[in-house]
């Protein structure tokens, strides 16, 4: 026997994201961050040493690569050429909806400094919501 | 061991700000990684003034990868494991 949701509820915090549900989303910047923010404002000042504007079509919502029924997954897409403003070390990347000062999304990144002025490279990323179990 | 630097420009490290000018008595292998990124500069044992301690819980845990202009950053994944 399997356990089944319909995609169309797990997709609801993915659309979130991408365009927005009610007053959560949708994400309008990604940020890169020295740690790991738990607020809006700890990713949009306390942490941030690079950001860059988001789209809706910068996100791209489709099955999930687990198994059962039905993961789901939004990619967000890869950013080239995003300055850095503040000089310090990124571990952590985020997703804030700016027009309703909301964190949606933390994930991490392998440790690596970056000085102000030059540029950082964001690649291709996902959040999957697993099937139920 | 810890070194004693001067910061050329404000950075973040972890959880830690330092202040541009400001002046930290730092864990000699952080502090060789503020001094090799061009973040500050190192001065004297012996350099007189007021100086901030930090400690290795202040700052990022892991040792970062080299300032590169262009860089690509590796970012993981999110897995939301439970479902709905």
């Amino acid at each position: 026997m399997a356990k089944r949701v319909n995609p169309e509820l797990i997709d609801l915090p993915l659309t979130a994201i991408r365009t927005g549900v009610g007053t959560v989303g949708p994400c309008t910047n990604m940020v890169v961050c020295s740690a790991e923010p738990t607020s809006f404002t700890e990713a949009n000042t306390t942490y941030k040493l690079a950001e860059v504007t988001m789209a809706s079509g910068d996100f791209t919502i489709a099955n999930g690569d687990g198994a059962g029924n039905t993961p789901r997954k939004v990619t967000v897409g890869a950013k080239s050429g995003v300055s850095v403003g503040t000089s310090g070390t990124a571990d952590h990347v985020a997703l804030v909806d700016m027009t309703n000062s909301k964190l949606l999304e933390v994930t991490t990144c392998t440790s690596q400094a970056l000085t102000a002025g030059n540029t950082v490279n964001v690649p291709s990323w996902k959040i999957e919501i697993g099937a139920p179990t | 061991m810890k070194i004693k630097v001067k910061d050329s420009g404000p950075f973040r490290d972890g959880r830690k700000t330092f202040e541009a000018g400001g002046k930290y008595s730092v864990p000699d292998r952080r502090g060789g990684v503020y001094v090799s990124n061009g973040w500050a500069d190192e001065l004297p044992d012996d350099a007189e003034g007021a100086f901030e301690e930090v400690t290795l819980a202040d700052v990022s845990s892991d040792a970062p990868k080299p300032a590169q202009d262009g860089v690509t950053l590796d970012v993981q994944d999110v897995n939301h494991e439970a479902g709905v």
